[in-house]
């Protein structure tokens, strides 16, 4: 891996929004150029705001921090590829998103820190599709990045150093195309694959832990999440069964198979001519699982419902939504679900008396993009016409939407309290506060 | 024996010899009738293996009077498959039927001929290099139980008349299908396209490259015409978009994977399902963008709005089908239920239908042959205006933004609005004809009422506007002309019609 590709020059653009005062402009200024300097000094020593897909180890989809009071874009930097990923960002703010075949390391003010082009260094062929969908996940001092189409799938560890460039640790070869992105546990990652066990577990300097990775029929795009205890794993299948696997060995403690009555429905209407149900499948996990604070693992299936399973891999309940369930759930603090459909009807769903009720559902037009939930009780999501569009927890009613461009894919982050971070497909990535 | 008994007698007798007689000559009528019928189906049949138009016109001056047992004369000269026909996996197969052979071989690519080549390449076919097809008959096949058939697309990575390159189709690119032929009652076909052509199934000629691997297995082997389907994956995917516009009557389902559409009248799919599949990912960098997923989302947004039947089967993954075995998996569930209905009561026909880069070049719009119909409806004299439709474009940052063109042809969308009434809306057509069965609901005793509505363009909006709305009544009388004039067109034994009305469309409100 030549490490030269790091700290390229780039021909990246940030436009910053004019905020109004010469005074607002040169704080921006000041605090962007200490940032930058102080970045990756901070990495390796504090806790990551954003350290990986959905925040947390749980995929839970809840932030630390409150929601931007405007919503209005900050700057945007345009990546010049398709971003359907979302960023993870560390403790001083650098934020790190793919875009098609490049890795970026972007400062809190929009500008690029180092890009590292996976079409350079022989892991992606001229196709910008490498990994749009993996999102990175860090570790102390440690970004992981999984990436690449079929024959040339790969994990990746790049050290972010605090006085030199970032150089790549190691990488590892699955072959496979990666969707899945990682979940960093102590000394180890985690990711999806289409492997027997559907996860690849590798130790700190790349070496396989456990896991057979000899090529499975299924391919893989959920993401796996952990138990509270850490004991276990959990991750969807192509098949529309929920896995638990032991993290200690990678063996399967039970696995969650779908409805053998399950069946393709086609879509039905009404006497007047209205949509009552919509085309779902027999049964697919796209996603990640999201676990809740007791153990409880709810996870989305395109056979259109949503499923609650208890830690000991039973049934706890299960909901018809109706529609191909496409995106994560996210879970609030007070126990409702969040979850968007393929035609992008936002869920949320409480559990009353030990049911699952709907409490409320909008129509969102999200489609992959899973909801984020902010501290101060607003759920985000992108949308498929290029918005971001923010919601009250409480009722569903809009409370706001900014207007960006392209189609929106990827979930926001929170980037501190009041910025959120969101890519497009066309290539931009945004800040909005 | 008084007067009474006698006349009695000679009652008797009489009503005895009366009734011979009457035995006799229905018996007499019945061997004339049987005779007849016979020769009706054995000049059907010359109807139908004989292209000669003058012999046809004979043959139809004839016996196209004749209005008994239509549906049966139907069967009775569809041709009987063999029962000794070969099953398993049939690599390079190639076609057999005299007439397809001959049509086939004129199809074969050469410099100036019909198949448009690379812009960069020659090809010569080798002597005996011929179109040749990858087909998996079921080891349970049995001649009295018709199964369905799928036809199955490859990419512009995969084969062309090759072996090796035939294998790689049907074996590694076309992996789902492994699946398809262990469960389903299917025969596959996977058919060779000419070598270093673009497009290979979508260039004028693959119309009739399509219908002959139709006839062949549906001659070969007994296969339900109302299950045939017509799945593609990236270029074979583009293939299937475009026949789904060319002849989508033809098939139960057509499933374009990870392909697109480059000319669109989206009314023309009614009656006909359509699978669409694409990734989300699929790079925009690849095929100049043409294979994004924004296609697709267009054309779901186009159909949701006019109401014809379709599954956006979008998958979260890039231009490779593994992330998309989910969805392949829902489509062979849907392709075991779905079934065409030759009789569906919404269709439209547009005819001609060409690829838009080639409406005003003369070579290439010769060599489209005549497609009027769909199902029950056909397009038979058209106007000097157009039909609008979506043309996909791109703007300076790779966004899709179709355009809207005006494409040289005209469009007919018929109704069956039940109890011998009907409503057809024309844009651009002088004349068309509905085709009549009385599964359709059609009492040929009473009249049959057409709503005409004449659709004009709106120059600014290039949408289409209602001219002109007339109510026009007419008769209509099943004969085998009718029947054969369909059949031996289409040469499709699951769209059988027993009657036709040729409707003028009027120019003004009546």
């Amino acid at each position: 891996m030549p490490s030269s590709v790091f700290g390229e020059r780039t021909e990246v653009k940030t436009r910053v929004a004019p905020i109004g005062t010469f005074a607002a402009g040169c704080m921006i200024a000041f605090g962007c150029l200490a940032s930058v300097g102080k970045a990756q000094d901070g990495e390796a020593k504090r806790r990551p705001i954003w350290p990986m897909y959905r925040g947390n180890a749980q995929r839970t989809g809840r932030s630390p921090f409150r929601g931007p009071a405007g919503m209005r874009v900050k700057w945007e930097t345009d990546l010049g590829h398709e971003i359907g990923a979302c960023p993870a960002v560390g403790p001083a703010g650098t934020i790190y998103v793919g875009a098609g075949p490049i890795l970026y390391a972007i400062d809190p003010a929009g500008r690029v820190l180092w890009r590292h082009d996976f079409v350079k260094s022989g892991h992606s062929k001229e196709h910008s599709e490498c990994f749009t969908s993996p999102s990175p996940a860090l570790a102390p001092g440690v970004l992981y990045q999984a990436g690449g189409l079929t024959g040339k799938g790969f994990i990746m560890a790049v050290a972010l150093a605090a006085d030199a460039e970032p150089r790549v640790k190691w990488d590892f070869a699955t072959r496979h195309e990666m969707r899945s992105s990682p979940l960093v546990v102590d000394d180890s990652v985690f990711v999806g694959c289409r492997v027997r066990r559907m996860i690849v577990a590798l130790d700190r300097d790349g070496r396989k832990e456990w896991g057979d990775t000899r090529s499975s029929l299924w391919s893989v795009t959920s993401s796996p999440a952990l138990s509270p205890d850490g004991s276990t794993l959990y991750i969807g299948g192509f098949h529309g069964g929920l896995h638990a696997i032991r993290r200690n060995n990678g063996q399967e403690k039970w696995c969650l198979k779908r409805d053998e009555e399950a069946a393709v429905c086609m879509p039905e209407t009404d006497g007047k001519g209205k949509t009552t149900r919509l085309f779902t499948t027999a049964g697919h996990i796209p996603e990640a699982p999201a676990v809740g604070d007791d153990g409880t693992i709810y996870c989305g299936s395109w056979d259109g419902f949503l499923y609650a399973a208890r830690p000991d891999g039973t049934r706890k309940w299960c909901i018809d939504l109706g529609d191909r369930l496409t995106s994560a759930p996210a879970i609030a603090e007070d126990g409702r679900l969040l979850i968007s459909t393929f035609e992008g009807r936002l869920f949320a769903i409480r559990e009353t008396g030990g049911k699952p009720v709907i409490d409320w559902s909008v129509e969102a037009n999200a489609r992959y993009s899973s909801p984020l939930i902010s501290a101060d009780g607003t759920v985000y999501v992108g949308t498929l016409d290029g918005r971001l569009c923010a919601y009250a927890l409480a009722d569903g009613r809009q409370i706001g939407e900014v207007k960006l461009e392209g189609s929106v894919y990827a979930s926001p982050v929170p980037g501190g309290a009041g910025v959120l971070y969101i890519g497009s497909s066309d290539g931009y990535l945004r800040a909005i506060e | 024996m008084n007067d009474t008994k006698r006349t009695a007698a000679r009652i008797w007798v009489g009503l005895l010899l009366g009734s011979a007689c009457v035995v006799c000559c229905r018996s007499a009528a019945g061997e004339d009738g049987k005779r007849t019928r016979g020769r009706v189906i054995e000049l059907a049949r010359e109807y139908m293996a004989n292209e000669d138009a003058a012999r046809r016109a004979e043959i139809l001056a004839e016996i196209g009077h004749w209005d008994e047992g239509l549906d049966d004369i139907a069967s009775a000269i569809r041709p009987v498959p063999p029962v000794d026909a070969p099953t398993g996996y049939l690599p390079g197969d190639k076609f057999t039927l005299p007439h397809l052979r001959a049509k086939m071989t004129r199809l074969l690519p050469r410099e100036g001929g019909p198949v448009s080549l690379h812009k960069d390449k020659k090809f010569r076919p080798a002597p005996g290099e011929e179109y040749m097809n990858w087909v998996h008959v079921p080891e349970h096949y049995d001649p009295k139980k018709p199964l369905g058939m799928v036809i199955q697309l490859h990419g512009g990575g995969g084969c062309d008349f090759q072996p090796r390159a035939g294998r790689y189709a049907l074996e590694t690119q076309a992996y789902m299908m492994q699946d398809l032929l262990r469960g389903g009652d299917f025969i596959a076909v996977c058919p060779s396209t000419p070598p270093m052509a673009p497009n290979k199934f979508s260039f004028p000629e693959s119309e009739i490259h399509f219908n002959a691997i139709i006839e062949e297995y549906s001659t070969r082997y007994a296969v339900d015409p109302d299950r045939i389907y017509l799945m593609g994956m990236s270029m074979g995917g583009f293939g299937a978009w475009w026949h789904a516009f060319r002849h989508g009557d033809r098939f139960a389902m057509v499933a374009p994977i990870v392909g697109s559409w480059w000319t669109a009248y989206w009314p023309k799919l009614r009656g006909t399902m359509i699978y669409m599949l694409n990734g989300a990912f699929d790079n925009r960098d690849r095929h100049g963008g043409s294979t994004h997923v924004d296609y697709t989302r267009w054309a779901h947004e186009r159909m949701k709005t006019l109401g014809i039947p379709h599954i956006d089967a979008e998958m979260p993954a890039g231009h490779a089908r593994i992330c998309g075995r989910p969805q392949l998996e829902a489509l062979f569930d849907l392709i075991k239920t779905v079934r065409r209905d030759p009789y569906c009561p919404h269709v439209c026909a547009v005819s001609p239908f060409i690829f838009s880069r080639h409406w005003r070049k003369e070579q290439y719009l010769r060599r489209y042959p005549p497609q009027p119909y769909s199902r029950w409806v056909s397009v038979l004299e058209i106007g000097g205006e157009g039909v609008p439709v979506d043309c996909p474009a791109r703007n300076a940052r790779k966004t899709f933004a179709p355009q809207r063109r005006i494409m040289p042809t005209g469009a007919v969308d018929a109704e069956n609005l039940g109890g011998n009434r009907f409503r057809v809306k024309a844009t651009n057509v002088k004349r068309f004809a509905l085709w009549l069965h009385p599964k359709m609901g059609v009492d040929f005793a009473k009249p049959i009422e057409i709503e005409c509505i004449r659709l004009a363009i709106d120059p600014k909006t290039k949408t289409e506007v209602e001219a002109a709305r007339t109510t026009l009544t007419r008769t209509a009388k099943p004969c085998l002309a009718a029947m054969l004039r369909y059949l031996g067109d289409r040469r499709d034994y699951g769209l059988i019609y027993h009657a036709v009305l040729e409707i003028s469309v009027p120019e003004s409100d009546t």
